[in-house]
C-alpha cells in the first residue's frame, strides 16, 4: 500500500532548507506590490508563516526543539496549501527541498499528535457526517440537478462529478445547469452520483487527515467504477487536483477511466466540433483577466506514484530517484480555460502572477474557515492585482475562488467584477447542430 | 538549545506597546527561523539548530519603532540583532538575551529615476527593486544571495558583491545616504539625508561617516540597525519587467535588442588574462563573469538528475565541459545598432587576437544563462547540487593575480573534488570571477560539499582553512569571509582595520548590545593580541589545520 511521506520521511528535505526566502516571492516579479508568492506570510509576517519557515518549524518538531503551540498551529492553519512556495523554491533547488510535500506532512503530523486546529477538526467532523465540510445535508447534494433529465447508471458515456463547493452553492447552479443542458442537447449521455456523490479527499488531505483522505478517495473511485462511464468530468478544481496529484500518493487511480476537468472536456468538444462558443456581447472589447485557481493550475499537475527519495551521486549531488516524476508547475490545467475564454471573443489579459506563479485567492487549505482574516487579505491582494491591470473583470474556473473573491470585491477601491467561467460558458456554449441530433 | 531566557512580562508589555501584540513572539515555533543553522557561506555543524536562540522576535513597522525597541533592549540589558530576508545564518542571534528585530514590515521602495537611485527599506528585495527599476530603464546590483536578498542589508552590513559588478559596482559603493538607529536607539541620518537634502549622497552635507560605520566588510549587525538608504541604480537599454522565456524551472530572458551575450574560452590563463585587460581597457562589457564549467552545467539543467544524467552521457554543452574552464561570459549592452556592432566587433576581435574562441550557445541556454546573470539567480542555484557551499578568497586586486588565484584554488581543493574525493565532483578549481567597475578582480573559490556528511564537512572546512593558510603565506587578495574573529588574524596583513573598527564599535556600542559574531570582536585581551602573530605559524601548521577542520566539521562555524 502506498502512503504519502511522513514528516520523518521528509527529515532530510527539511534539513536542506537554506532559509533563502525565495519561496516568499514569485520567481519573476513584475512589481514590488505583487511580488509575493505566499498569502500566509503576507498575513502572519513572521518567517515561520512562509513555506521555508514551516519547514524549519517542522524540523524543530521532529527534533524536539520546538513543541506544539497555538502559534505553530496558527501559522500552519494560515497556509492555504497553495503550493506557490514549491514552484519558487524549485527554481533554485530542484528536487532537493520540495516544500509542499513537507507542508502536507507537517499538517499530518499535527493531526497525528492531536494538535489539528479546532476549526479543522470541525470541518472533518462535518465531512464525516454529511460528506461535505460545511455540514450541508446529504439529501440536498444533488438539488442542483432537479428537473434535469439524466441517463440512468450503466449507460452513460460521461460521469459528472460536481464537488461539494458547487453542489451546495445555488448561485453557481444556473451556470452548472446551463452547461449540463447544452451537453445534453449535444447528445452526450451523462450521469452523476446524486446525493451519494463522495468527496475526492482533497480537503481531508489538505488538512492532514491522511487516512480519511485515502478512504474518501477509495470510496469515490469505487462509485465512479460502478457508474460504468468511460470518462469522469469534474466541475471541481479541488477534486481534479486530488485525482491528479493526491490519489497517486496512495497508489490510487480511476484506472482506464479518463479524468478531465469540465474546462478540458468542453474545450475538447469544441475542438472536435461538437460544441461551439458564441461571442459574449457583454464582454466584447473589455479586457478580462483570468485567475488561475491553485487547485486547477499548479496543484493539478499530474503526479506519479513514485519513489520520492534522492540518491547521492558524484560525492554529494542529490539526485531524484524518479526524475521523470519531477514537477515544476508546468503541467497544470492552464490552457483549457484560457482557450474557452478566447473562443468567446474575450480580450484576455494576464495578471502579473499567472500560470504556475498565480497568487492564491485565500479560499483553500481550510484558511477561509480557520483564519478568515488571512483569507480576506489574500483575496484583497489578488483583487489589487486586478486593479493594477487593464482589466476590471476577473474570471475564475473554480467556484471556491469565485465566491471568495466576489465576497471581498466590495472592499477594494475601483469597481471590479468577479465572474465564474461556468456562468459565461452556460451563456456561450452551443451544440453544433449537425451533431446535436 | 542554549540556556533559555524568559522574557520578563514587563518587557514583553513594553515591546507590545511599541510594535503591537500581534508583532512580537517568544514562542519557539516563531523563534526557530532565527536559530536555523544553515551555514550558507559557512560550514554548518551536525546540528540544524544553532546553540543560541533569541529570547523574542519583533516586527517593527517604522524607524521610530525600531529605535524604541533598541531603547527598550538597552533599558533591560537585552541585546538585539536586526534581520531582513535572512539568507543563511548570518543574522542569527548571538546571545540568548537577544531580541531579533525582523524588518519584514519595512519594505519601502521608491524609485528616483532622475537621480538614478532608489530609496529603500530593509525588506525591499533585489528582485522587486529590479522589477521596479526596469520600468525606468534602470537596474540594480544584485549580490550572490540572489533576487530574494535585501540590498539595504548587503549595502550596509556585508561586502555586497555580485556577478554584474562590472556594470553595477558593489554594494559597499552603491550605498548613498542612510538612516540608522544607533546601538543606543538614536535615529541618525547620514549623508545628504542628514541635512534634509534628499538621499543622493553618502558623504554629506549631513554626517559623512559612511565609511566608518560600514567599512569594507559591512556593519554585520554589530552596530545598530539600518532602516533606510539611498541606493544607486544603473541605466540599461531594457525597459519594463521582462516576461520570462522557457519553462519552469529553466526560466530565461530574451536577450535585449542591441545586446551581445557571448561565451568565450581561452587555451590558458595567461591568454585569458591578456584578453581581460584588453576587454577592460576598452570598457566594452556591462558584465563579465567567469564560472566554473560544472556550475554552468548546473544552470543549464533543470534538476540534479538532469545534470548527472547529462554528465554520464557526455551530453552537456561545450560551455559546461571541464575543458572550457578558462572562460568569460560577456554581456554587452548598447543603445544603438551601430554601438552594438562596434562593441561586439571589438569583443570578438580581442577574443580572436588573444587566442580565444567563442562557443556556440543554443537560444535556450543563452536565455537561461542571460537571465541568471542579469537577475543574479545563479548563486542560489549553486546550492542545488548538495545544499552545502562555503567560499574563500575575494580578491579585490589586480587581474595580475588571476592565474595565481586559480592555482591557489586548485591547491586548496587538493583533489577532494575529483572522483573519489570528499567534496562534490567538479573542476580543477571552482572560481567565480568578475571585474568591478573595470578595476578590480573579484574571485571566490566555491567549495561544494554534502552538509549531511561529516567527512565532507571536514574536507570543506579544511579546504576553507587552507585558503586562509595559503593566502597568509602568499597573499591572494582579501578574504571574503574575513569576518568576526577572523579579522584579528587577517587584519594585521592589510593595515589592521580591525583595531580601528574596534574603536568605533566600543565608542558607539560600549555595552555590546548590538551583538554580532560577524563584526569585530569588541575586546581582545592584550596578551592574546600580542600572542596572535606568534601563534600564526602554529595555526598554519598542518596538524593544527587538521584539528581545526575536524572541530569545524563537527561543531560548525
Ligand atoms: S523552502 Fe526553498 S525557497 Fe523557501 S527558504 Fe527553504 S530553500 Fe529557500
Ligand atoms: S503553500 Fe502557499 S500559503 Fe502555504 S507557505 Fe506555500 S506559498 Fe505560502
Amino acid at each position: 500500500m502506498h502512503s504519502p511521506q511522513t514528516l520523518e520521511d521528509r527529515r532530510d528535505f527539511l534539513a536542506r532548507c537554506t532559509r533563502c526566502s525565495q519561496c516568499k516571492f514569485v520567481a519573476a516579479p513584475r512589481s514590488q506590490r505583487h511580488a509575493s508568492a505566499c498569502p500566509s506570510i503576507d498575513y502572519g509576517q513572521f518567517h515561520a508563516y512562509s513555506g521555508g519557515g514551516q519547514l524549519i518549524m517542522a524540523y524543530g518538531l521532529l527534533d524536539g526543539a520546538v513543541p506544539h503551540s497555538a502559534e505553530m498551529a496558527g501559522a500552519v492553519a494560515s497556509c492555504t496549501m497553495c503550493g506557490n512556495c514549491d514552484v519558487s523554491c524549485k527554481i533554485n533547488f530542484g528536487e532537493t527541498v520540495e516544500p509542499l510535500d513537507s507542508l502536507y506532512a507537517l499538517r499530518a503530523q499535527l493531526v497525528h499528535d492531536g494538535h489539528s486546529p479546532a476549526p479543522h477538526r470541525k470541518m472533518m467532523e462535518r465531512l464525516r457526517r454529511s460528506g461535505n465540510s460545511c455540514g450541508q445535508p446529504r439529501a440536498e447534494r444533488a438539488r442542483w440537478a432537479d428537473g434535469l433529465a439524466f441517463d440512468g447508471m450503466g449507460k452513460a458515456e460521461v460521469l459528472l462529478h460536481v464537488g461539494s463547493g458547487l453542489a451546495y452553492e445555488p448561485a453557481g447552479w444556473p451556470g452548472l445547469r446551463g452547461v449540463v443542458a447544452t451537453l445534453h442537447r449535444s447528445g452526450i449521455a451523462m450521469t452523476h452520483l446524486g446525493n451519494e456523490e463522495g468527496s475526492s479527499g482533497s480537503l481531508a488531505f489538505d488538512l492532514g487527515y491522511v487516512d480519511e483522505a485515502r478512504m474518501l478517495a477509495q470510496g469515490l473511485i469505487e462509485q465512479a467504477r460502478q457508474s460504468g462511464a468511460g470518462t469522469l468530468v469534474t466541475f471541481s478544481a479541488a477534486a481534479l487536483s486530488a485525482f491528479r496529484s493526491v490519489h497517486p500518493r496512495f497508489g490510487l487511480s480511476f484506472g482506464p477511466m479518463r479524468v478531465l476537468h469540465i474546462t478540458e472536456y468542453l474545450w475538447e468538444l469544441v475542438e472536435q466540433g461538437r460544441l461551439s462558443l458564441a461571442p459574449l456581447p457583454d464582454l466584447k472589447g473589455r479586457p478580462v483577466a483570468y485567475h488561475d485557481p491553485c487547485k486547477l493550475g499548479r496543484l493539478s499537475e499530474p503526479r506519479q506514484t513514485q519513489d520520492s527519495g534522492l540518491d547521492n551521486r558524484m560525492s554529494g549531488i542529490l539526485v531524484s530517484r524518479t526524475p521523470s516524476a519531477l514537477r515544476f508547475g508546468n503541467g497544470g490545467c492552464y490552457e483549457a480555460p484560457r482557450a474557452l475564454l478566447r473562443a468567446m471573443g474575450v480580450d484576455l489579459v494576464e495578471l502579473e502572477r499567472h500560470h504556475a506563479s498565480s497568487y492564491c485567492c485565500g479560499a483553500c487549505g481550510g484558511v477561509r474557515e480557520t483564519v478568515p482574516e488571512a483569507a480576506a487579505l489574500a483575496a484583497r491582494n489578488r483583487l489589487a492585482e486586478l486593479q493594477d491591470s487593464t482589466a476590471s473583470i476577473l474570471v475564475s474556473a473554480c467556484a471556491g475562488c469565485t465566491g471568495h473573491l466576489a465576497e471581498h470585491a466590495g472592499s477594494v477601491g475601483r469597481a471590479v467584477q468577479i465572474q465564474d467561467l461556468l456562468g459565461l460558458l452556460a451563456q456561450a456554449l452551443r451544440p453544433v447542430p449537425a451533431l446535436a441530433g | 538549545m542554549s540556556r533559555k531566557i524568559e522574557l520578563p512580562p514587563q518587557v514583553r508589555s513594553e515591546l507590545e506597546r511599541i510594535v503591537g501584540a500581534r508583532h512580537i513572539s517568544t514562542d519557539p515555533a516563531m523563534l526557530s527561523a532565527h536559530a536555523w543553522n544553515t551555514g550558507v557561506g559557512k560550514v554548518p555543524g551536525a546540528e540544524k539548530f544553532a546553540g543560541i536562540w533569541p529570547v523574542a522576535v519583533v516586527l517593527p513597522e517604522s524607524t521610530e519603532e525600531v529605535a524604541a525597541v533598541v531603547k527598550c533592549c538597552a533599558r533591560h540589558k537585552l541585546h538585539f540583532k536586526a534581520h531582513s530576508t535572512g539568507y543563511g545564518s548570518m543574522s542569527n542571534a548571538c546571545s540568548p538575551e537577544t531580541v531579533v528585530i525582523d524588518l519584514r514590515r519595512m519594505n519601502r521602495l521608491e524609485i528616483d529615476a532622475k537621480n538614478r537611485m532608489a530609496i529603500i527599506g530593509p525588506y525591499a528585495t533585489a528582485g522587486a527593486l529590479q522589477a521596479e527599476a526596469l520600468k525606468h530603464g534602470l537596474t540594480c546590483h544584485i549580490v550572490g544571495a540572489g533576487p530574494a536578498h535585501s540590498p539595504l542589508a548587503s549595502a550596509t552590513s556585508l561586502l555586497g558583491v555580485g556577478v554584474t559588478s562590472q556594470g553595477t559596482s558593489m554594494n559597499a559603493r552603491n550605498l548613498l545616504s542612510w538612516e540608522w538607529v544607533t546601538p543606543q536607539g538614536d535615529i541618525v541620518r547620514g549623508g545628504t539625508a542628514g541635512s534634509g537634502c534628499g538621499w543622493f549622497a553618502g558623504e554629506g552635507p549631513g554626517p559623512g561617516v559612511r565609511g566608518m560605520i560600514r567599512g569594507f566588510c559591512g556593519a554585520a549587525g554589530g552596530l545598530g540597525v539600518f532602516t533606510r538608504i539611498g541606493y544607486k541604480l544603473y541605466p540599461v537599454p531594457v525597459t519594463g519587467p521582462q516576461e520570462p522565456t522557457g519553462r519552469l524551472p529553466q526560466l530565461g530572458m530574451r536577450i535585449p535588442d542591441n545586446a551581445g551575450f557571448l561565451h568565450a574560452v581561452w587555451p590558458d590563463w595567461d591568454s585569458h588574462r591578456a584578453a581581460t585587460f584588453e576587454l577592460l581597457d576598452e570598457n566594452l562589457c556591462f558584465a563579465m563573469l567567469r564560472m566554473p564549467p560544472d556550475h554552468i552545467g548546473w544552470t543549464v539543467t533543470g534538476s540534479n538528475a538532469d545534470y548527472v544524467d547529462q554528465v554520464k552521457r557526455g551530453a552537456l554543452p561545450e560551455v559546461a565541459q571541464p575543458a572550457s574552464d578558462r572562460n568569460w561570459t560577456l554581456l554587452t549592452l548598447s543603445r544603438s545598432p551601430a554601438e552594438h556592432a562596434w562593441r561586439l566587433g571589438v569583443v570578438k576581435e580581442i577574443v580572436r587576437r588573444t587566442g580565444g574562441r567563442i562557443l556556440e550557445l543554443t537560444d535556450e541556454h543563452a536565455e537561461v544563462l542571460f537571465r541568471n546573470l542579469f537577475t543574479s539567480q545563479f548563486v542560489p542555484r549553486v546550492l542545488r547540487p548538495s545544499g552545502g557551499i562555503t567560499t574563500s578568497f575575494g580578491v579585490l586586486d589586480s587581474f595580475h593575480f588571476l592565474p595565481r588565484a586559480m592555482e591557489a584554488g586548485q591547491e586548496c581543493l587538493a583533489g577532494e573534488n575529483l572522483p573519489g574525493g570528499k567534496l562534490v565532483e567538479g573542476g580543477r578549481e571552482e572560481h567565480w570571477s568578475w571585474p568591478h567597475e573595470g578595476r578590480y578582480l573579484w574571485t571566490e573559490n566555491i567549495i561544494n560539499f554534502d552538509p549531511a556528511s561529516k567527512p565532507a564537512r571536514i574536507a570543506a572546512a579544511r579546504a576553507l582553512l587552507d585558503h586562509f593558510a595559503i593566502s597568509w603565506k602568499n597573499p591572494v587578495g582579501v578574504m571574503a569571509l574575513g569576518l568576526g574573529p577572523v579579522m584579528e588574524l587577517q587584519g594585521e596583513q592589510i593595515g589592521a582595520p580591525q583595531r580601528y573598527i574596534r574603536q568605533v564599535k566600543n565608542r558607539l556600542d560600549p555595552g555590546n548590545a548590538s551583538r554580532s559574531n560577524e563584526y569585530v570582536l569588541p575586546v581582545v585581551p592584550k596578551p592574546v593580541a600580542a600572542a596572535l602573530p606568534m601563534l600564526k605559524p602554529v595555526i598554519l601548521s598542518r596538524p593544527v589545520l587538521g584539528l581545526m577542520s575536524r572541530v569545524v566539521g563537527t561543531k560548525g562555524m
